[in-house]
């Protein structure tokens, strides 16, 4: 029982200790006056045999004379007679001033000494009667001589003859005093009876009044306490139901934790609800947590929370250390996963008197508000990454940017699908890895071409990873995981680009609906583009409808209409934009010419293998072809290289595509024995080979004439991307090429008909 | 995830194989699936993991592999309920596998076992899965994991 209760039963604890004191104190006095009563019971027993006792005295005296009238031996008579003397006046010593006396049967017994005024009056009286009667009795009893004469003519002996005298003495004495003692005696008895009556009736009050008092205090003790505990059990009742409603009502789980981490047999509600389980009775606070956090976690959390128990430790100073202020915790969902939350616990001491009993946790479920801090810390982080993406994809023209975007969509479908495709043997291997090269090669062109930094430089990482596994020896579906990594990055990248399109989108559409738009004078542009002013080379259009960019942004899987709205205006400008930057970049100087790039004049079939291989052709002429500045001085050749491109429909109803440039030109020579160097052919087969075979070689796979790869060059995947896609829409390459003066490749396309099916 | 850590996963797949059989199982090259997309054979065994990384990982087989699985380590029973046994038992050697590897920074769960192509697995949002084609002797069998 705690203090507190104690306290509350003090009352009454001290009210039926008061009783049974009292009830003791009258068991007590009835006990002594039942001894009492005793006493008196057996004072008046030996007052009345006291009186029988100077009859029977009288009497063997009498006896006695008679004896010695008519010379019968006397001894016997004489002992008698002082047998009853005896005790007779031992009786009365003892009830005069108490202590032992000899009874009648010789029995000996304490006697208190009777101190009633009228009694000791009594005794008195009898006392000097009885003193006379002793006086004469006294040398009767004493006598012990011969009594009768030997001879007939003498009756009696001298001393016989005077112990005659005496006896006859002796009764003349008693007859006059006997009367008076026994009337004493008897009325001693009386008195000692009426004492005795008088102490049974005043023992019958104590009683009465007793047990009176006894049930006045039973009745007190029930009625007052009776109220009280009923008031104390009613605020008790109507606490315990505010702590029950208070419990049910709060959205924190509360519990209260013992020395030894067991969780006590009260909790709210809310805790079903948090932790997912109906009961915690005899449940451990570790049983609670085990199943919901890591076992690093756990441990921190019981090492604290055995700190907080820890008299020394100032719990304020220690909750910095809580490492459960703000817990992930993971409830196993029955499907074989996890479902996440997060709670804050907190723990405070609860004491009394200074001594603590139990640790009060508080676990609050703070998962919205992590998630939310979660979800702002994330954009914050993301903030300037989308910041600079926003910015090398605000020049880009929209229809571009979204046909770029869908065209990179296939393009890494497809190279997940080439993932995807059975392959267990080393050629199966190396035919992925060359189309995934293709496919993220194109990608990279692409995006190059637009200016798309961010994707460039993710496609390059790709490359890079894709050249570093065909170097290898020997492959195996392994050696692809970092390729599927790659790719998983490359597809949020790109998720991120479209998210911010539709942004721009939604942004413009916004702007559209405002009335300020609405009351722009006729002679302004109603919709203007999202690029820096300045930026639009002039040969762009059409920016399609807001609609159809928000659409488009969302999901590349739009409608072949509007996705293939790329104007040629955009892939001019795009191939402007490489040509450029690359020439920029390699201290070149370039002058790009294009013809029959427009919109109308490139059959849709061929829009986009057109600009892939136009911008492989581009990259190639640059890096490749056009000559630095000196070197074009010194052979005679203007400082600005030249490049057409050109697309024309020609006499069979085909299409032919011509890339020409006033560059360095092939060098057989080289090619042979960069080829050679790296694999590709053999030495022999090198120098068997005519000048034609040997320039076919820079359309394999994995072949450069440059030494060390960049984001622009030296992986030998664009030729053999163009060989590819030439291959696939049916058509033929041919390539010439004078050394030191030009080279021109010339792609011819079968009619745009025979493609329909495969479009 | 990183390669690093998706590799845990694998090589947990194929030290059951080398540990079961005298024959280890070879890996087919890993691709994505889109969350909604689910490569499930008829038995599935699906661990949660939870911690530092949230997501799930699940090792899906047809009855052919696993009946010649069951055969290989001398087992004659091939009823579904050993099938069941063996596909749970190959997610809990991955989990095994993962609980060494990753520390006590991650929770892992108790394999479940699917029979048949399971309505939903349970994983992250926004997330694609790597699916790891498993190779073993004839048959073909996969791994998927879908971790943040």
């Amino acid at each position: 029982m705690g203090g507190r209760e104690a306290g509350q039963y003090k009352g009454i604890i001290g009210a039926i200790g008061l009783f049974m004191v009292f009830v003791a104190g009258v068991f007590g006095l009835n006990f002594y006056m039942a001894e009492r009563l005793t006493t008196d019971g057996g004072g008046v027993t030996l007052a009345g045999e006291q009186s029988m006792l100077a009859e029977r005295l009288m009497k063997n005296l009498m006896m006695l004379e008679g004896r010695l009238v008519a010379g019968d031996p006397v001894e016997d008579a004489q002992l008698a007679l002082r047998r009853a003397a005896g005790s007779f006046d031992s009786i009365l010593s003892a009830m005069q001033g108490g202590g032992n006396a000899t009874g009648p049967a010789g029995n000996s017994v304490f006697l208190k000494p009777i101190s009633t005024f009228t009694g000791q009056g009594l005794l008195q009286d009898a006392s000097r009667s009885w003193e006379i009667f002793k006086e004469a009795l006294d040398p009767v009893l004493a006598f012990d001589g011969v009594v009768y004469a030997e001879r007939s003519s003498e009756f009696y002996t001298p001393a016989g003859a005077e112990f005659t005298g005496l006896v006859e003495s002796a009764v003349k004495v008693g007859s006059a005093q006997i009367e008076p003692i026994i009337t004493a005696m008897r009325r001693l008895v009386r008195h000692l009876e009426a004492e005795a009556a008088n102490r049974v009736a005043q023992l019958r009050l104590i009683q009465g009044g007793a047990v009176a008092v006894a049930l006045a205090l039973f009745v007190f003790i029930a009625v007052y306490f009776g109220r009280k505990i009923s008031r104390e059990e009613r605020a008790a009742s109507q606490a315990r139901q505010e702590t029950d409603n208070i419990l049910k009502t709060v959205s924190e789980g509360l519990f209260l934790l013992d020395k030894n981490m067991n969780i006590g047999s009260t909790h709210s509600q809310a805790m079903e609800r948090i932790f997912r389980k109906k009961s915690f009775a005899d449940s451990k606070f570790e049983r609670m947590l085990r199943d919901i956090v890591p076992e690093k976690t756990l441990k921190t959390a019981l090492d604290f929370v055995g700190l907080l128990w820890t008299d020394r430790v100032n719990a304020r100073l220690v909750k910095n250390l809580n490492p459960l202020s703000e817990v992930e915790v993971h409830f196993d969902d029955g499907s074989g996963g996890f479902e996440t939350q997060y709670l804050q616990f907190d723990f405070n001491r609860v004491k009394q008197d200074g001594k603590l009993l139990h640790i009060l946790v508080t676990v609050t479920d703070v998962t919205q508000r992590v998630l939310l801090a979660r979800e702002l810390e994330e954009s914050q982080t993301q903030s300037k990454e989308q910041l600079d993406l926003l910015l090398s994809i605000l020049h880009v023209e929209p229809s571009q940017l979204l046909a770029f975007l869908e065209d990179t969509d296939t393009s890494m479908k497809m190279v997940n699908t080439i993932l995807k495709e059975p392959a267990r043997d080393e050629a199966a291997f190396r035919s992925k890895l060359d189309g995934i090269f293709r496919q993220i090669h194109s990608m990279k062109g692409e995006a190059a071409a637009l200016g798309l930094g961010t994707v460039e430089h993710n496609a390059h990482e790709f490359e890079e990873l894709l050249n570093d596994m065909r170097g290898r020896d020997r492959l195996n579906g392994n050696d692809f995981l970092p390729l599927a990594v790659r790719l998983d990055h490359l597809f949020n990248h790109l998720d991120q680009v479209r998210d911010l399109v539709s942004r721009l989108a939604e942004l413009r559409m916004a702007i559209q609906n405002t009335p300020v738009e609405a009351a722009r004078p006729p002679h302004v542009a109603a919709v203007p583009d999202f690029r820096p002013a300045g930026d639009n080379p002039g040969q762009t259009a059409n920016l399609g409808t807001a609609g159809e960019v928000a659409e488009a942004g969302r999901s590349v899987s739009m409608s072949l209409g509007t996705s293939q709205s790329m104007v040629s205006g955009g892939l001019v400008g795009a191939l402007e934009n490489l040509v450029e930057r690359i020439a920029g970049e390699t201290g070149k100087k370039v002058q790009l010419q294009c013809k029959g790039l427009g919109d109308s004049e490139i059959p849709s079939v061929y829009r986009k293998a057109v600009k892939e291989m136009a911008v492989q052709f581009v990259r190639n002429a640059v890096i490749h072809g056009i000559e630095e500045p000196a070197a074009r001085q010194s052979s005679g050749k203007p400082d600005a290289g030249r490049l057409c491109i050109a697309f024309n429909p020609d006499p069979n109803g085909g299409h032919e595509m011509v890339i020409e440039d006033d560059g360095a030109g092939l060098d057989a020579t080289e090619i042979r024995s960069k080829a050679v160097a790296r694999g590709l052919i053999g030495q022999e087969e090198a120098d068997a080979m005519d000048n034609g075979r040997a320039f076919s070689l820079i359309f394999r796979a994995g072949f450069s004439t440059v030494d060390e790869a960049n984001k622009d060059a030296g992986r030998g995947v664009g030729l053999d991307l163009v060989r590819h896609r030439v291959r696939e829409l049916g058509g033929r390459l041919r390539l010439s090429s004078a050394k030191g003066r030009r080279t021109e490749f010339r792609v011819t396309l079968p009619a745009a008909d025979s493609q329909a099916d495969v479009a | 995830m990183d390669e690093a850590q998706l590799q845990v996963f694998i090589d947990g797949t194929i030290h059951y194989f080398t540990q079961a059989s005298d024959e280890p199982a070879d890996v087919g090259t890993p691709y994505l699936i889109g969350e909604e997309q689910t490569v499930a054979d008829e038995y599935t065994g699906i661990i949660g993991i939870s911690g530092k990384r949230r997501g799930t990982v699940y090792f899906t087989a047809g009855p052919g592999l696993l009946k010649v699985l069951l055969m290989s380590l001398g087992e004659t029973d091939l009823s579904h309920e050993f099938l069941c046994d063996l596909v749970g038992e190959v997610a809990n050697t991955i989990s095994g596998n993962a609980r060494r590897s990753f520390g006590s920074d991650f929770m892992i769960s108790v394999p479940l076992v699917v029979k048949g192509q399971p309505e939903r697995i349970h994983s992250p949002n926004n997330l694609r899965s790597f699916v790891v084609p498993i190779n073993w002797r004839s048959h073909q069998a996969a791994l998927v994991i879908t971790i943040e």
